[in-house]
């Protein structure tokens, strides 16, 4: 059989250079370099109360220095106890992970079960978009009440956070989803199941993943309020801690953290999507 | 001699209405069709004359409203598809690499894992994807493209393969050189294709007939047997006068619906 000329050549991402990968990370951090050297100086001249802002090398100390990495002194400089950074963070962090995750499958499950079935949709989704509308926040009261102190109530309210928008959002897309994908699939040989499977979900995870993406921030900030209302650890409770004994230091490292963690819980979905993502003619995710 | 080929695909009598809540269409009335093994026909016609709801009544993915669709291929092998259709925009599932989508047939037919590598490989070869197999569908050509559609149309053996104005996408000289390795293909495959186009130089250089619709509802305006054989010379007179004829019977119809 005669070959065919290649009539276009097939397109690879540009790779940057490191130094210029280097320059633009240097560039892009300027605007955070710019404000804690602002701080620092302002804290030090004393223009700005020290203890009421406490200056990023302070911080520095308060976490790495004084009672070794993760220690905290609680109360103004009197005591000191070991709540520890990393406990809080990974009971914050295991909150959310859980609370999405379990968000996530239900969310999926039960707005496939909207689409393909006449009857769950009328029962559930009038039910489902009312109670999107309710803020995660607002059902923190309840949970506490439901659950009581602990873990339970702050996933609970990711998972709020989480599952009606997953839901609407897999109604929407399988709403949407082109009738020739599955007429294609059946063309070749594909069963109603291996079609479900194989075409019209992968088809819309993109959209599904775009939606939990943008509302892992809010999952991230209603688990912070769960915890400074309902739950005695975590970096909601600690920088809680921080307020009622005074301690400023205690407030800004945890806020710095949420912060921190939030940025990386976003980069860590960022890459997930562009791992499972990656057949997708424009990956335009970074914003 | 066309009498002795058996009719692989047929269609007797169908009429296919469209219907909403406000309006109902008549895509196709009365309309009966003979596919005979091993040929290819060209069904060419003014647009929104019901091609392709055509195809899709003949591939099986619509029911008609009326008439019969009889397949009489002797599908002897559990793994065989009768009839497969490519649509327009392929549909290629951009999910999965080339080698996935080409795979996917033979996954779904319960076929294990080591013979549909195997024959996926055969079928990599046979239509020149060989290095384009693992990469994903966006990164191909268009021409690219169309091949792994027809690779992955063609790994089940189907006997008749549809195809909706497949390559009407592609730039011109794409499209002629991919019309004849369809040719080539098709007859080293033993496929019988029924190829619905609007362009007539497609249809003529193509297929052995060449049915012509009227507008809509489609109907059959005229058949037109093109004995010319291949691969064709499009600047021959013969090509011509038949391009002409055809061209005098569309627009017959194109007039009749502007």
């Amino acid at each position: 059989m005669e070959e065919l000329p290649q009539l276009q050549n097939i397109s690879f991402r540009h790779k940057k250079s490191r130094a210029s990968r280097f320059l633009s990370s240097i560039s892009k951090s300027s605007s955070l370099i710019i404000l804690l050297l602002l701080w620092e100086g302002l804290a030090r001249t004393g223009i700005i109360n020290r203890i009421l802002f406490p200056p990023p090398s302070d911080l520095y100390e308060e976490i790495f220095v004084v009672n070794g990495f993760g220690f905290f002194r609680l109360g103004y400089e009197t005591q000191s106890a070991g709540i520890i950074i990393i406990s809080s963070i990974f009971s914050s962090l295991g909150r959310v992970i859980v609370g999405t995750c379990i968000g996530l499958i239900g969310g999926i499950l039960v707005g496939v079960a909207i689409s393909y079935s006449k009857v769950v949709k009328y029962i559930l989704l009038p039910s489902v978009r009312f109670l999107a509308s309710i803020s995660p926040v607002a059902w923190i009261p309840f949970a506490i009440v439901l659950f009581g102190v602990g873990n339970l109530p702050a996933i609970f309210v990711v998972f709020i956070g989480i599952f009606f928008l997953i839901t609407i959002a897999t109604t929407a897309a399988l709403l949407s989803v082109d009738q020739n994908w599955i007429k294609t699939a059946r063309t070749l040989g594909a069963s109603k199941l291996q079609t479900f499977c194989w075409v019209v979900l992968p088809s819309i995870l993109p959209s599904i993943f775009l939606i939990l993406r943008i509302n892992m921030f809010a999952a991230w900030m209603s688990v912070l309020a769960a915890e400074m209302v309902g739950v005695s650890n975590g970096l909601g409770a600690l920088v809680m801690i921080g307020r009622s004994l005074f301690n400023v230091k205690l407030i800004f490292v945890g806020m710095i953290l949420i912060g921190f963690i939030g940025y990386i819980l976003d980069q860590l979905i960022l890459f997930m999507q562009k791992k499972v993502f990656g057949w997708q003619k424009e990956v335009k995710l970074d914003l | 001699m066309a009498n002795i080929i058996k009719t692989i695909l047929e269609c007797q009598d169908i009429t296919k209405v469209w219907e909403n809540e406000e309006s109902e269409v008549v895509a196709i009335k009365n309309l009966s069709i003979e596919v005979k093994e091993g040929e290819v026909l060209a069904i060419i016609g003014p647009s929104g004359c019901g091609k392709s709801t055509l195809l899709e009544v003949l591939a099986g993915l619509e029911l008609p409203t009326s008439g019969l669709v009889q397949s009489h291929s002797n599908n002897s092998m559990g793994t065989r598809k009768d009839v497969t259709l490519i649509n327009q925009r392929l549909y290629l599932f951009d999910w999965v690499t080339v080698r996935g989508n080409i795979e996917l047939p033979l996954r779904w037919f319960g076929i294990p894992a080591k013979e549909r590598q195997e024959r996926s490989f055969i079928m990599i070869e046979r239509l020149g994807l060989k290095g384009f197999e693992n990469i994903y569908p966006y990164q191909l050509s268009a021409g690219m493209q169309h091949r792994a559609a027809i690779a992955r149309a063609l790994i089940l053996e189907p006997k008749v393969l549809l195809m909706d104005e497949s390559l009407g996408s592609l730039d011109s000289q794409t499209r002629m050189l991919m019309q004849k390795f369809l040719l080539d293909v098709i007859n080293e495959t033993k496929t019988t294709l029924v190829y619905v186009t609007h362009l007539i130089d497609e249809a003529v250089f193509l297929a052995d007939r060449v049915v012509v619709l009227k507008a809509r509802p489609g109907r059959i305006k005229e058949t037109i047997l093109i004995e010319l054989s291949k691969p064709r010379d499009r600047y021959s007179s013969e090509f011509e006068l038949l391009s002409k004829k055809i061209f005098d019977l569309v627009t017959e119809e194109v007039g009749s619906i502007l």
